[in-house]
């Protein structure tokens, strides 16, 4: 395989979610002289963003982008120690977790693979997160965006704390919500800066809001 | 004049009764209301049958909800929990974490449990007060729902791609453990049994994955309620349109959906089964006044009920912190306008 081959194959092992061959791919494309940050933008990304599109089209579900995840996770783990010089800034710091009284993880973390793919800077908080903490580890990490996640009707009422103690502390941080129950017009009410429909439309959004709009 | 009872039992035999009936299939709601604490309630069947009798008598619905609470089952197999003050319970840790795990686990014994005693107790209690005039209506987080807090639901959609044989052996497990625990109820002579199938929603996996994995063992479930001498009501939450046929397909008698479904379109495709739902619990009952449930609850009877095989209900768990007057304004409504015939 030469190294087209390589990448091409490296990008279709990650969109069907077969992570066993990744490791040593990206070993290879790393030897034959590529930058881990170009194996990112020029493989990695594009394969999470042609899984969003799957999901987005109604080909793909959660094990399907739970897969591919993985396989992503699984280069990413050979990257990251060659990343470690990058100016981890160039695509914004995101706060991300899972509101107060929610345990559920799933969206939250694809989301977090989708951001860290298209190159935030990922600072994950976990789940059953109040919100004082996003809003401690946004200052800081003079965060850019806070992305705050719930697939529970009752403990989506945590996001308009974020929103609330955001303002309050006068942090620079936009905050972006998102998940199950969650709607645009609630992400309106609540006054947050941004609504994610799903993990590919979140990655949207926070360059966006990147941007300043 | 039709008890509430019959009323039930008309609308989820797919016939038209005098008027829509109307279930709030919600314990949690209704003890939260009464200010009492989840975590407390399930143990004691006293408290249970107390407070679901005053409700009974305050807002007048149809059919009393006894329940098998999310936490019991998996919390037999060690699963553990956060119970926050107010909400849902949050599972803290699985009680199963590798498939090897699962071989290790007994068959679930009724008696061995407080929990699973207290809610049979609790649906006896009720059968005995109230059974002759309401539907007596046991609501249980389903054997396949269970699966998905036996062991946590990221690590169940991993292996439905990445070890299927696991996947089967968990579900054959759960639905043993779970008629195991629901049987003495059954016998008690409940008129309805409402269960849940939630990880094969569409919001999750593909419909052909819900096909083969969950499918068959909705199905035989389904059969064996029926066998019990109960009327079988089927929930998958979130947008089931892509697999409402397969949901009817198990002969359910009524199937539940949440509040994006169409019900209009749902109707089209289900013929005759009994659909059940599907006030949106957050948007419509938590945040709306009652003038909106009213005129949710008004279009939800008039697409989905309109010739009879319909009960009016919430599309899914109601949220502790949803007002009472919002109930209530429901519960009118099916009683003040779903009178049959309808008019358009």
């Amino acid at each position: 395989m030469n190294n087209e081959e390589k990448k091409f194959k490296l990008k279709s092992e990650i969109i069907s979610g077969k992570r066993k061959l990744v490791p040593e791919l990206v070993n290879d494309l790393l030897k034959s002289g590529m930058e881990a940050y170009e194996i990112i933008i020029q493989v990695c990304a594009p394969a999470m963003s042609e899984v969003g599109v799957l999901y987005q089209k109604g080909e793909y579900f959660v094990p399907e982008i739970l897969m591919s995840a993985k396989a992503f996770e699984a280069a990413m783990e050979v990257l990251r120690p060659y990343l470690e010089e990058m100016d981890k800034k160039a695509g914004g710091t995101v706060i991300i977790g899972v509101c107060e009284g929610d345990i559920h993880t799933i969206g939250k973390n694809l989301v977090a693979t989708m951001l860290e793919a298209a190159g935030f800077n990922i600072i994950d908080l976990g789940a059953d997160v109040p919100a004082k903490e996003f809003v401690k580890a946004a200052k800081d990490n003079d965060a850019d965006i806070i992305g705050v996640s719930a697939l529970m009707t009752t403990s989506m009422l945590g996001m308009k704390d974020v929103v609330n103690l955001t303002k309050a502390e006068g942090i620079r941080a936009k905050v972006m919500v998102g998940g199950g129950p969650v709607t645009e017009d609630y992400a309106e009410k609540i006054g947050a800066d941004g609504y994610g429909k799903d993990a590919k439309d979140a990655v949207d959004v926070a360059i966006r809001l990147m941007e300043g709009e | 004049m039709e008890s509430s009872k019959d009323l039930i039992l008309s609308a989820l035999s797919g016939e038209t009764p005098e008027r829509v009936p109307v279930a709030i299939v919600s314990s949690a709601w209704v003890f939260s209301n009464y200010g009492i604490e989840l975590s407390t309630a399930y143990q004691d069947p006293d408290l249970m049958t107390d407070t679901w009798c005053r409700f009974d008598k305050e807002f007048g619905a149809d059919a009393v909800v006894p329940s098998l609470s999310s936490t019991i089952i998996p919390s037999y197999y060690g699963t553990e929990w956060k119970f926050p003050k107010i909400g849902f319970p949050l599972l803290k840790k699985p009680a199963v974490t590798s498939p090897s795990d699962l071989d290790k686990l007994e068959k679930l014994n009724p008696l061995k449990d407080k929990s699973i005693q207290a809610s049979t107790m609790h649906a006896k209690q009720l059968i005995e007060q109230l059974g002759s005039s309401r539907a007596v209506w046991y609501m249980t987080t389903g054997p396949l729902s269970n699966a998905a807090r036996i062991v946590e639901t990221e690590f169940l959609m991993e292996c439905l791609i990445e070890d299927p044989e696991f996947v089967e052996d968990l579900f054959r497990f759960s639905v043993d453990a779970f008629k195991a625990a629901v049987e003495p109820v059954l016998e008690l002579g409940i008129d309805v049994l409402d269960f849940s199938s939630s990880p094969g929603s569409p919001d999750l996996i593909s419909p052909r994955m819900y096909r083969k994995f969950f499918w068959p063992f909705d199905k035989s479930l389904v059969d064996w309620i029926h066998k019990k001498g109960a009327k079988a009501v089927f929930h998958i939450c979130g947008d089931t349109m892509p697999i409402i046929e397969d949901m009817a397909n198990t002969g359910a008698d009524g199937i539940s959906i949440d509040s994006m479904v169409d019900m209009s379109a749902a109707r089209e495709v289900i013929d005759r089964t009994a659909l059940v739902g599907n006030i949106d619990p957050t948007g419509v009952l938590m945040n709306g006044t009652p003038e909106t449930v009213e005129k949710a609850s008004v279009e939800a009877m008039a697409t989905g009920g309109f010739e009879g095989a319909f009960v009016l209900a919430p599309g899914c768990d109601v949220p502790p912190t949803c007002p009472s007057d919002n109930i209530r304004a429901m519960i009118d409504s099916a009683k003040n306008q779903g009178k049959y015939p309808m008019t358009r």
